[in-house]
């Protein structure tokens, strides 16, 4: 009758099948694509204009800054949206009809917002190089705190997604993580390293924008400052991925 | 987690075995000790008014909802525990369409291609359900019934062992669903397992071997199409103008009761001597009554207008049972 056939795919097959196809969808939406490019564009421009420095330490300021910037606008928010979205649509119910693991599902939604964070990302930090910033002292610190921050980020999208009905109220639900981070990193360098500082680098994505900074300036970084950053970029990852596994909802929320 | 009790005595070729499953939405029980069976080649129709249990049942078959008690062996296997390798198997059709609106519906199926485990091709699908012509237009800008087409083709793709739908044919228009009818009965004849749930008994009695009737969270009634209609009487329905000794006859001349109306008319002849009647005998043995009331007919000369003979339907037991439910019968 047909001219179908069985075959077996593993499970990691499956997950970059979807991770692909919803890596194409990404890059099909205009709005998607002038995201992509504008924001990068949008923060080093902005630098170019207004705050081009011979200071090490304003460059590295600014390097942890727009990393966290790009972190909360892109992976964050895009993570939320497209989680709520296939969620509102029944998208993600329809998908765990397949043999798709739970996991590879979200982990195949999450692909385009952390692919297109780490593009970024990159674009940033080397165009700060462009406009006369001085290499990272500790590039490693700076790629550690990177990239542990677009996990952060991305699973705090998924957690306020289980409190976000549709997309439209995510743009709501997200003020809040992205007015904190955005508000802590933008006075933790006027603050310095006491209690206050401490207390704001426990904001999420805070405690990433800090040790980028410390990363970049020259000379040896503190083993205090870098642990005490790590445990709580290690702590965000563990209470996020709490948070997400044990709130995350298939259904549709009305 | 529960546990997964052994199912008493499942049927070697049973596909899905549910025994004694319950489910619950906090206090609320949608499903109360419900146990049914589906054998392998059949199908099999969850019927019931909205709120019934249906769709809480068969998510709890796919293994998206945990049982709060009791036992379900899909393929022989818990479906809650191994919802991944029960999915390989099974073709799905949700009660609304999870499709993705940025997707063609080309990228929609060929999505589909890579996170299934059935291999299968585009175009085979969408023949198969009418949507070749449109398959370079985006899934936002397609009717509900094209949406319903375009999820039921993910459901046959590859050519799963078990389908399962959810009202597949809410929202399509009489042609679409008679071409549903006959791509459900054509995978069935190709040897295709069919759990559906519909809320046309129509449907269910065109489609379904066996049935489940639900009735808050509850099996109303249940068995084989064939046992279930035979629950009701069959009927023989006719409009007469015989005389009151003939119908005096006929009545003891056939196995069920009989029952006689005015037809709320008379003859138009002013010289014919009778109101015509509807008549209506409930019978259990069909054949024999429609035999005998057409040789009652014929030895008199009569003529019998609006003459039908059918056994009970199931919307006919469905009612049934709703109001012996309603009146605590059942």
């Amino acid at each position: 009758m047909t001219t179908a056939t069985a075959n077996s795919k593993s499970p990691s097959r499956l997950i970059s099948s979807l991770m692909f196809a919803e890596l194409r969808v990404f890059m099909r939406q205009p709005v998607m694509i002038a995201l992509t490019l504008l924001l990068p564009a949008g923060l080093l421009g902005i630098t170019a204009v207004a705050e081009v420095s011979d200071q090490p330490d304003v460059w590295a300021q600014i390097a942890g800054r727009n990393v966290v910037a790009t972190q909360c606008i892109t992976v964050y928010f895009v993570a939320l949206n497209t989680i709520t979205a296939r969620r509102h649509t029944l998208a993600l119910k329809r998908l765990r009809t397949t043999a798709l693991p739970s996991f590879g599902i979200v982990a195949g939604l999450l692909t385009p917002p952390l692919l297109v964070g780490l593009f970024q990302v990159t674009v940033v930090l080397v165009g700060l190089g462009f406009l006369g910033a001085p290499m990272p002292d500790s590039p490693l610190l700076v790629t550690v705190s990177a990239l542990a921050g677009m996990v952060i980020a991305a699973l705090a999208g998924v957690v306020t997604s289980a409190f976000t009905a549709n997309p439209e109220k995510a743009q709501w639900t997200m003020l809040p993580l992205f007015v904190a981070a955005m508000g802590a990193v933008s006075i933790l360098p006027t603050i310095g390293e006491g209690m206050l500082g401490v207390g704001l680098r426990l904001v999420p994505l805070v405690a990433n924008a800090h040790l980028v900074t410390a990363g970049w300036i020259p000379g040896d970084v503190s083993g205090a400052t870098v642990a005490t950053d790590l445990g709580i970029m290690a702590s965000w990852i563990l209470v996020l991925g709490v948070l997400a596994w044990r709130t995350f909802r298939w259904e549709r929320r009305h | 987690m529960p546990s997964s009790p052994h199912l008493r005595s499942p049927s070697r070729t049973s596909i899905v075995a549910v025994e004694n499953v319950s489910c619950s939405y906090g206090d609320f029980l949608a499903v109360d000790a419900v146990s049914l069976s589906v054998e392998a080649g059949r199908i099999h129709a969850l019927l019931g008014t909205n709120g019934a249990g249906k769709t809480t049942l068969l998510e709890t078959i796919q293994g998206f909802r945990r049982p709060l008690s009791g036992g379900i062996e899909v393929f022989g296997r818990d479906p809650w525990r191994h919802r991944t390798e029960v999915a390989g198997r099974t073709g799905t059709m949700l009660q609304e369409s999870g499709l993705v609106d940025e997707m063609t519906v080309a990228d929609q199926l060929s999505l589909w291609r890579g996170v299934s485990v059935r291999e299968d091709s585009v175009d085979r699908v969408l023949k198969l359900v009418g949507l070749d012509h449109r398959r370079r237009v985006p899934v936002s800008v397609l009717s509900g019934g094209e949406r319903r087409r375009l999820d039921f083709a993910m459901a046959l793709w590859g050519d799963p062992e078990l389908v399962v739908l959810d009202e597949p044919t809410t929202g399509l228009d009489p042609q679409s669903r008679r071409t549903m009818w006959s791509i459900i009965r054509d995978l069935n004849a190709a040897g295709t397992t069919v759990l559906l749930t519909t809320h046309y008994l129509d449907e269910a009695q065109q489609l379904a071997d066996s049935v489940t009737m639900l009735d808050q969270g509850r099996i109303a009634i249940e068995g084989t199409m064939s046992d279930v209609l035979a629950a009701i009487p069959a009927r023989i329905t006719f409009d007469t103008d015989a005389d009151a000794p003939a119908l005096a006859e006929l009545w003891s001349l056939v196995a069920g009761d009989v029952a006689q109306t005015p037809a709320g008319g008379t003859n138009n002849d002013p010289s014919a001597r009778a109101t015509v009647w509807s008549i209506t005998v409930q019978t259990p043995e069909l054949q024999d009554d429609v035999a005998a009331v057409m040789d009652w007919a014929r030895a008199r000369g009569l003529r019998l207008d609006r003459l039908r003979c059918a056994p009970a339907s199931l919307e006919e037991v469905f009612f049934e049972m709703g109001s012996a439910l309603t009146t605590g019968k059942a």
